[in-house]
């Protein structure tokens, strides 16, 4: 299973008020939405969901100005190239098993490396800004927030302490009740470690 | 604007045609790829500074287009980025084609064919292509047109084929080619692939073709086991070092000695009331004994000290239990503690006990300083005394119903259900644990510690000292000094204790809690009467390193300072406060006072040598939070990480000297794939020092783990077994790399000895080492074991563990957990005559019920079942008796019952849903008790009553006649 999946696009779609339609698994193993265009379909996760936020009321958070909708851009374009991905090494693991490419538990060790690449680059990226564009929340913020959410979930108050700037902006972003939908409110208490 | 990039980078010369497009300026820097942000190139920096690394994103910030085409341009960038690209990479990224991913590239191609056909361009831009159409073309034109697979895409894809070359002759497209470089082809692709990161993709996740992933996780693993030069030169330079440091023995009395590291620890003092469980044993004397072997490794200065804590009442408490005297509970638990940590290993310079009269005297010293020093005060306070017994119930010797949860066995100090602390005098129905009668509350003048005067200093020296601690121990201390100290009561009117050493007061005792930690003061003494050098040390340094379970952090933390700091004498403070979370028992708590979970004296019982023990309790220690004792878990690590990993490497590494080499290790003459090896070894060695300087016992031992893993890939792809067979050179290299791993074989073996020391002093001696010590463990590895060195006879060191022998474990261990347990509640049933008890052991054997039930088949919680349903029944009887006395408020209130009985009773069918309405009801009921008069909590009694009555009715049926009389008889 990858993150950036179709119960990712509703839980946007249902944060944007907007319905997206029909929504299926293409055959390149990406999300795909039937009803969005006329006589096609459309594929491609950073596509659908940049169509879904010019349908909502909200389409000023794809940015308000030329370069943060560039940055906006990159950062659906990181989610689906790599956060994409920071779950399924678990059929890696399947698989090393099998081949006992590894002695011991590979999997784990595949699994943090993979998320910890990840959460070291946004770790740097959010260690200056409040957003992951800058100063304003927009559509990266939202997509960022879904797509982790099961991440996060399972980090240690350690790992949480590790990525500070991660944890930080994932607390922030959270608070939206709207945003969180039914998902769990993630305990970022990081006093426990620090006091 | 500026396009950062590496060389050749198709990616870039989209940016440099896009800039052309939109008519921007922009120059290009070409850096290496070590330069990438994140390992990403190219990236387009605005005059702003802000780089922009998506190809999509930069491209259509340089060329704005039409809001109706937006979605299409997305859709074919994103499909460009996320599709075309990493199938390109996945096909050629290996410097070589894998045509096992050709039908993933030919399916793109008949996708874009698709959309081309009818169409000039995928997207126009006036007349001509867009942006869209012109980044696609480049990353198609770069990489596979030149190769052969191109020929036949012109005749599978005419379109496309049309369409490329059409694109090829545009007049920006060639100035764009001439102005940015590239080499077409593999090169392409690697330029891409070197500064981009395409993880395992959508194709080959979900295929699961076999190759494709293990060529990709190669990839990373070489990807993250990357040396630097830097490293194997280093490498090389440490690797001819032969001198290796030896262990200093340790003089008998250790004293600290002037510029040496002098290292105080001492573990938690266990009570002597109980046998210790593992989560005892890892959360303090464990934890510390791999710190010290790790510290006498290091040839630091080290005392470790412990003992047993022998006053306080819940010694008193279990010798009235036991019906016996507090010394004799002492002498007893002192000789099963002693034996256990014995067994396990455990090396303490000295384990002492508190019932001594070095103890005494230490106590009564510090306490009469610090009253001189002004910061002891009296105060009268409300005790319970219990009339029948002629004692003062404190703490443990009294139980009630605790006043914020109901649960209705608390203890006097702590509440089991919501584990909070108790205030005594404050329980609801006390009742004298010994006699079981309703204690009195009686005036007592008792000594305090004048916490708050003492404050200010505490929180000086707490602001500097706190840094060193865990971070378990820095949380659980925050509170006190944030909320402010409250003086503490530090005397008890008891008789197992330490007298207080006033006249008129002789029949008091310390409290427990300011005696325990001067225990570790006293032990050091019967240990050496230079003591005072460790615990006032003059003119050298002391650290003093504490291991202990949260729950024992504010004694160290602010209570045991505070009175060393009053009494000002130049105390040694602590200065490493290392707390751990707990650890549970298959998935539940270890309790003492419930006897679940494996304990100190069962580990023997097993089978399971001490040193799997001591692995694997470090393995699963809850250094950063609450962790769990499986079975199951235990078994695995032994047979994968212990038997598999680093046992098979060491048996490999001798077996093949005593083969192949006569024992003797061969020369070595390390290559870059040698000092590789070494140079990641390295890498672990480093990080293991570092976190044992933290203490950080389960991140250290993953290190070594690490090392031994590295080691096994070694040997497996160097693959000496072939070598030694081959020519002189090859035998020569099979020579290098075994005499390698031998040498990274004794580095483990000295390693390993903090955690099991006898496995270590094993391998040691069949390296043919000296294996009275265990060796010393240096910053860099150096050449241990030279050419020529002898080695002993190598032979298995661990054994496996199967399923059949952990299900068995798990079967032993469970049930011998539960008898003691059925005793007591056997026991409970002919005991209860009143309704109170009776209510107690039935919300007791309820909840053992549920335990049962969520884990153990029917045979077993059956019997538990019955015993309860008899217990509800017993009460039933009881309380309809009682209940005809009041047969007048029952009329009175009639009816307001009646309409909260269809609430509350009538509308429940389940057994399940009535037993939770009954416990909802009782602790209304108690609540109303506590507070109301009669008239207003008749009614819901009424209510509960009629509830448990229609429970046994309903439950009756289940009960067998015969068993139900048997209980009635007995009664």
């Amino acid at each position: 299973m990858v993150l950036c999946n179709v119960k990712c696009v509703e839980n946007i779609s249902k944060y944007l008020n907007v319905a997206p339609g029909k929504l299926y698994v293409s055959k390149n193993n990406v999300v795909a939405a039937k009803d969005l265009l006329e006589k096609e379909s459309l594929e491609g996760f950073s596509t659908i969901v940049q169509t879904l936020v010019k349908l909502s009321k909200f389409s000023n958070i794809l940015g308000k100005d030329a370069v943060t909708q560039a940055l906006t851009r990159q950062w659906l374009e990181y989610v689906v190239l790599n956060v994409n991905y920071a779950d399924n090494l678990k059929n890696v693991k399947r698989i090393l098993k099998v081949f006992q490419f590894r002695l011991d538990n590979p999997n784990q060790n595949v699994i943090n490396m993979s998320f910890t690449l990840y959460s070291q680059e946004l770790n740097l990226i959010l260690r200056k800004s409040t957003y992951i564009t800058g100063t304003e929340k927009t559509v990266a913020d939202v997509v960022l927030y879904y797509a982790l959410h099961s991440i996060m979930q399972g980090l240690t108050h350690q790992e949480k302490a590790e990525y500070v700037n991660v944890s930080r902006w994932f607390d922030n972003i959270q608070q939206d009740e709207k945003l969180r939908q039914e998902l769990e409110l993630i305990n970022f208490n990081l006093l426990n470690l620090y006091l | 604007m500026n396009i950062v990039t590496n060389d050749g980078n198709p990616n870039a010369l989209k940016l440099v045609l896009a800039a052309k497009l939109g008519q921007q300026h922009a120059t290009i820097t070409t850096v290496s790829t070590d330069y990438a942000e994140l390992g990403r190139l190219p990236v387009l920096e605005l005059p702003s500074g802000i780089r922009i690394f998506s190809i999509s994103a930069a491209v259509q910030f340089l060329v704005p287009m039409g809001e109706e085409f937006s979605i299409h341009i997305n859709k074919w960038l994103e499909w460009d980025i996320s599709q075309l690209q990493p199938a390109l990479v996945s096909y050629g990224g290996l410097g070589k084609l894998d045509t096992s991913h050709k039908p993933w590239i030919w399916s793109l191609l008949k996708e874009l064919n698709a959309a081309l056909k009818d169409k000039k361009y995928l997207i126009k831009d006036k007349d001509n292509p867009s942006i869209v159409d012109l980044s696609i073309w480049i990353t198609l034109w770069s990489t596979i047109t030149p190769l052969d697979i191109s020929k036949d895409i012109a005749v599978e894809f005419p379109t496309v084929n049309k369409w490329l070359k059409a694109i090829e002759v545009i007049p920006i497209v060639q100035e764009s080619i001439k102005e940015f470089n590239i080499e077409k082809g593999l090169k392409a692709i690697a330029s891409i692939q070197a500064v981009s990161w395409f993880p395992v993709n959508s194709y080959t996740d979900s295929s699961s073709s076999i190759s494709a992933l293990s060529d990709v996780n190669v990839l990373k693993e070489q990807e993250i086991e990357t040396v630097s030069e830097e490293e194997l030169n280093n490498v090389a330079k440490n690797w001819i070092v032969t001198c290796y440091s030896t262990v200093k023995e340790p003089p008998y009395p250790v004293l600290p000695i002037k510029g040496e590291r002098n290292i105080m620890i001492t573990s938690a003092l266990p009570y002597a009331n109980n046998v210790p469980h593992l989560g005892n044993i890892i959360g303090c004397v464990l934890s510390a004994d791999i710190f010290a072997r790790y510290c006498r490794q290091r040839n630091y200065n080290v005392l470790f000290i412990c003992g047993t804590d022998e006053y306080g009442t819940a010694t008193e408490a279990k010798a009235v239990e036991e019906k016996t005297t507090p010394q004799e509970i002492c002498d007893k638990f002192f000789g099963i503690h002693n034996d256990i940590y014995r067994w396990f290993s455990i090396g303490f310079d000295y384990f002492g006990r508190t019932t001594t009269p070095e103890q005494t005297e230490i106590v009564q010293a510090i306490f009469l300083r610090i009253q001189s020093q002004g910061y002891i005060f009296t105060e009268n306070v409300d005790q319970l005394l219990c009339e029948s017994c002629q004692r003062f119930l404190a703490d443990r010797f009294v139980e009630g119903t605790c006043p914020r949860c109901s649960y209705t066995d608390a203890r006097g100090d702590q509440c089991d259900g919501c584990g909070h602390l108790v205030n005594a005098i404050e329980l609801i129905n006390p009742r004298c644990k010994v006699c079981n009668s309703k204690p009195m509350i009686k005036v007592s003048t008792q000594f305090f510690l004048d916490l708050p005067k003492i404050e200010p200093r505490l929180q000086e020296w707490a602001k500097s000292a706190e840094v060193n601690w865990s971070s378990v121990a820095r949380a659980v201390s925050k509170p006190w000094f944030r909320d402010g100290l409250k003086p503490r009561c530090i005397t008890r009117d008891l008789k197992w204790g330490i007298p207080v050493p006033l006249e008129g007061y002789r029949d008091k005792v310390f409290y427990v809690w300011f005696d325990a930690p001067l225990g570790y003061v006293s032990i050091t003494k019967r240990y050496t009467k230079e003591y005072e050098q460790w615990w006032k040390p003059k003119y050298v340094d002391v650290s003093l390193y504490q291991f202990m379970a949260k729950d024992n952090v504010p004694f160290h933390s602010v209570m045991f300072p505070a009175s060393l700091l009053a009494a000002d004498q130049g105390h040694t403070l602590v200065k490493h406060i290392m707390a751990t979370e707990y650890l549970n028992y298959e998935d539940t708590k270890f309790s003492k006072s419930r006897g679940i979970g494996v304990f100190g004296t069962d580990a023997k019982e097993t089978g399971i040598l001490p040193d799997v023990w001591r692995f694997y309790l470090a393995y699963v220690r809850p250094e950063s939070q609450d962790s769990n004792f499986n079975w199951v878990d235990l078994a695995t690590k032994n047979n994968s990480e212990l038997l598999n990993n680093l046992g098979n490497f060491i048996n490999r590494a001798l077996m093949f000297v005593e083969r192949n080499f006569a024992s003797k290790v061969p020369p070595m003459e390390p290559q870059e794939d040698d000092l590789t090896v070494l140079a990641l070894s390295q890498r672990e060695l480093s990080s293991y020092v570092a976190a044992l300087e933290q203490a950080k016992l389960r991140d250290a031992l993953r290190h070594i783990l690490a090392i031994s893993k590295h080691g096994n890939q070694y040997m497996q792809s160097q693959e000496p077994w072939v070598k030694v067979k081959g020519t002189d050179d090859d035998k020569k290299k099979a020579g290098t790399v075994i005499g390698i791993c031998c040498n990274l074989v004794a580095l483990l073996s000295a390693l390993l000895a903090p955690y099991m020391p006898n496995t270590s002093r094993e391998v040691r001696s069949q390296l043919g080492l000296d294996k009275s010590s265990y060796g010393y463990i240096p910053d860099t590895i150096t050449t241990i074991l030279p050419a020529g060195h002898t080695i002993g006879k190598p032979s298995p060191l661990f054994t496996k563990i199967d399923d059949q022998k952990v299900e068995e474990l798990r079967k032993k261990y469970g049930g011998k957990q539960e008898c003691p347990i059925q005793k007591v509640s056997s026991g409970t049933i002919e005991k209860c005559n009143d309704a109170a008890s009776l209510e107690a052991a039935i919300a007791k054997q309820g909840l053992l019920v549920r335990e049962l039930k969520a884990k153990q088949d029917k045979s077993v919680w059956q019997p538990q079942v019955q015993i309860l349903l008899q217990l509800k029944k017993q009460l039933a009887d009881l309380t309809s008796n009682t209940g005809k006395t009041s047969d007048q408020a029952k009329e009175k209130h009639n009816s307001t019952p009646g309409v909260v009985l269809e609430q509350n009773g009538d509308g429940i069918n389940g057994a399940a849903d009535l037993e939770a309405a009954i416990a909802k009801q009782g602790v209304l009921v108690r609540e109303m008790k506590a507070k109301a008069e009669k008239s207003v909590w008749q009614p819901q009694v009424e209510i509960l009553l009629k509830m448990k009555k229609q429970l046994a009715d309903l439950t009756g049926a289940i009960i067998p006649e015969s068993s139900n009389k048997k209980s009635k008889k007995k009664k």
